[in-house]
């Protein structure tokens, strides 16, 4: 065993190899396995450790992988037909293994291998399932996270987490959905979902709703690793799909510099430009450069513009506060919502003063959705307090750090309060 | 130099619901741990075992008797050199698999002339 053969496992092989391994053996046994495939990755992934780590690295670990999870979904199958005392269905898996075992590289080829992903991409965001339980699907099968980091990342149990995975599946058996890229009419349907769930798991990972940390980078990194995935295939890479994936890259760009070394949050007037990832914001300028062609607006390219804008103003007193709200009008106008809506009026606040701030909230159409919103008091807070209305601000400032669960957030909201004294 | 054979039961894979980023990190660790001694050349890489087997008794063969209990499993093993079984007792305290309540069984390995290990005898 090599250190170069190890470090060819890089830091997410085995997260990755759970998502590619689901995604090529459902291709193969079908969507009705799905559990039995899943429990076949465990243990081939399981049985990997204990040899590898005794007779080193096999010289392709994802060939191995293959090969014993396909061996072992074999058994379970044989297992269930012993049961049933009828091998017809078992008999046909057989003579289609026969028919690719002269080729295990083909079974295991890279175009197969994309065509799987996409496949099992197009199945977890189906769009009569609900949101929670596409990106719990999602998360579990694309990105081999486990039931208690999904649980965890989504602010829920465990208990909830396995029952929508558990209702997805019997969902796929009762509705006999195919595992397909679905065509024309549906297509569209299908990748606006994907589009979906994609903007929803990196938003998660954007500002985390779990108390300990604000970011959860490997969130993010597998958006945007499976939004990359999209753009690599020629129909599923679509004008949309170049804008969410600038959208995800400009906002990554600035991670490093949204913490300070205490983990305290800083706001954008507050952060290190120059600890922003040049490379990243080139990237994301470039998937913005291909997002603009074609004759649809959608609400990844308003609000990559919007990102880009503050990824590319040299400082934040020269951000261009006009052109944020120019995307921020067009977003109010076709992708309403109140919390665009309360974004729209920080930019307000930043163009016309705090007090034209306040008053674009106190306008905000549907404003009693925002009611478990804690980032609707801390904006009123932070703009009664640029009013140097004290005792309104301090009022604000509890509400929000009340609804909060992160401790991060309630830490700067402590730091608030104190200018309020 | 003695030899001594590490026998691996338990550990990592007969946890269920491990999830793949914690067989990373652990993985990581075992390697760690493990090519420190390869590249002092004292341990040399072993094999892991597969799950089924038997057991022969006489002239009955009962396949599988000792393997079921999954905790008793044995994962595999290795072989270490080292001055005595108190030394390779103390390498073994270090290996990893005891983040997933697994045991290392320590044993000397006879030497071809068929004497024990010399500091047991």
């Amino acid at each position: 065993m090599t250190s170069d053969a190890i470090q060819s496992l890089d830091e997410h092989f085995y997260r990755h190899e759970s998502g590619r391994l689901t995604s090529l053996l459902t291709n193969r046994f079908g969507l009705q396995n799905i559990e039995l495939i899943e429990d076949a990755v465990q243990e081939a992934l399981l049985r990997s450790l204990d040899s590898w780590k005794l007779g080193g690295l096999p010289d392709n670990p994802p060939a191995w992988l293959y090969r014993v999870a396909t061996n072992c979904v074999l058994d379970a199958l044989r297992r269930q037909q012993t049961v049933k005392k009828s091998s017809a269905e078992l008999q046909q898996y057989q003579s289609r293994l026969n028919e690719d075992s002269q080729s295990e590289s083909g079974a295991c080829s890279d175009s197969n291998e994309e065509e799987s992903i996409l496949r099992m991409m197009c199945v977890c965001c189906h769009e009569d399932l609900p949101a929670e339980s596409r990106i719990s699907l999602s998360l579990r099968t694309l990105c081999g996270f486990s039931i208690g980091e999904i649980s965890q990342g989504l602010l829920t149990n465990k208990e909830t987490t396995k029952k929508r995975i558990t209702r997805a599946k019997k969902f796929f058996i009762s509705e006999r959905i195919p595992f397909e890229i679905p065509v024309d009419e549906a297509f569209h349907k299908r990748i606006e979902s994907m589009h979906l769930v994609l903007y929803l798991l990196f938003t998660e990972g954007y500002n985390s709703s779990r108390p300990d940390t604000l970011i959860r980078r490997e969130i993010c990194a597998e958006a945007i690793r499976l939004c990359q995935r999209l753009i690599d295939r020629e129909e599923f890479s679509t004008p949309a799909t170049h804008a969410l994936l600038a959208l995800m890259l400009f906002h990554a760009a600035r991670f490093e510099a949204r913490l300070d070394n205490e983990g305290c949050i800083l706001l954008m007037d507050q952060q290190d430009r120059s600890l922003w990832d040049k490379n990243l914001i080139a990237s994301a300028a470039a998937q913005l450069q291909f997002a603009a062609t074609g004759n649809e607006l959608t609400r990844y390219h308003l609000e990559a513009g919007i990102s880009a804008t503050h990824c590319l103003a040299p400082s934040f007193s020269e951000t261009n506060w006009d052109a944020i709200l120019k995307s921020y009008d067009l977003l109010i106008k076709f992708y309403p919502s109140p919390v665009v809506a309360l974004n729209r009026a920080v930019v307000i606040a930043q163009l016309e003063g705090p007090q034209q701030g306040i008053k674009a909230i106190q306008n905000i159409r549907g404003i009693q959705l925002l009611k478990n919103y804690h980032l609707l008091e801390a904006t009123l807070g932070e703009l009664h307090l640029r009013c140097k209305e004290f005792s309104k601000a301090r009022r604000y400032f509890l509400q929000a750090r009340e609804k909060t669960t992160s401790h991060t957030e309630q830490l700067l909201l402590d730091q608030k309060l104190k200018k309020c004294e | 130099m003695p030899q001594f054979m590490f026998i691996y039961r338990g550990g990592a894979p007969q946890t269920p619901g491990i999830s793949p980023e914690e067989m990373q990190a652990h993985l990581d660790r075992w390697w760690g741990w493990m090519n420190g001694f390869i590249e002092q050349g004292v341990l040399e890489p072993g094999n892991a075992l597969e799950l089924r087997g038997s057991v022969v008794s006489g002239d009955k063969v009962i396949a599988d008797g000792p393997f079921v209990e999954s905790k008793e499993m044995i994962g595999g093993f290795s072989i270490l050199t080292a001055a005595s079984l108190e030394e390779a007792t103390e390498v073994a305290k270090g290996c990893p698999i005891y983040e997933y309540n697994g045991k290392v069984e320590v044993r000397p390995v006879i030497d071809n002339c068929g004497d024990a290990v010399k500091e047991d005898t």
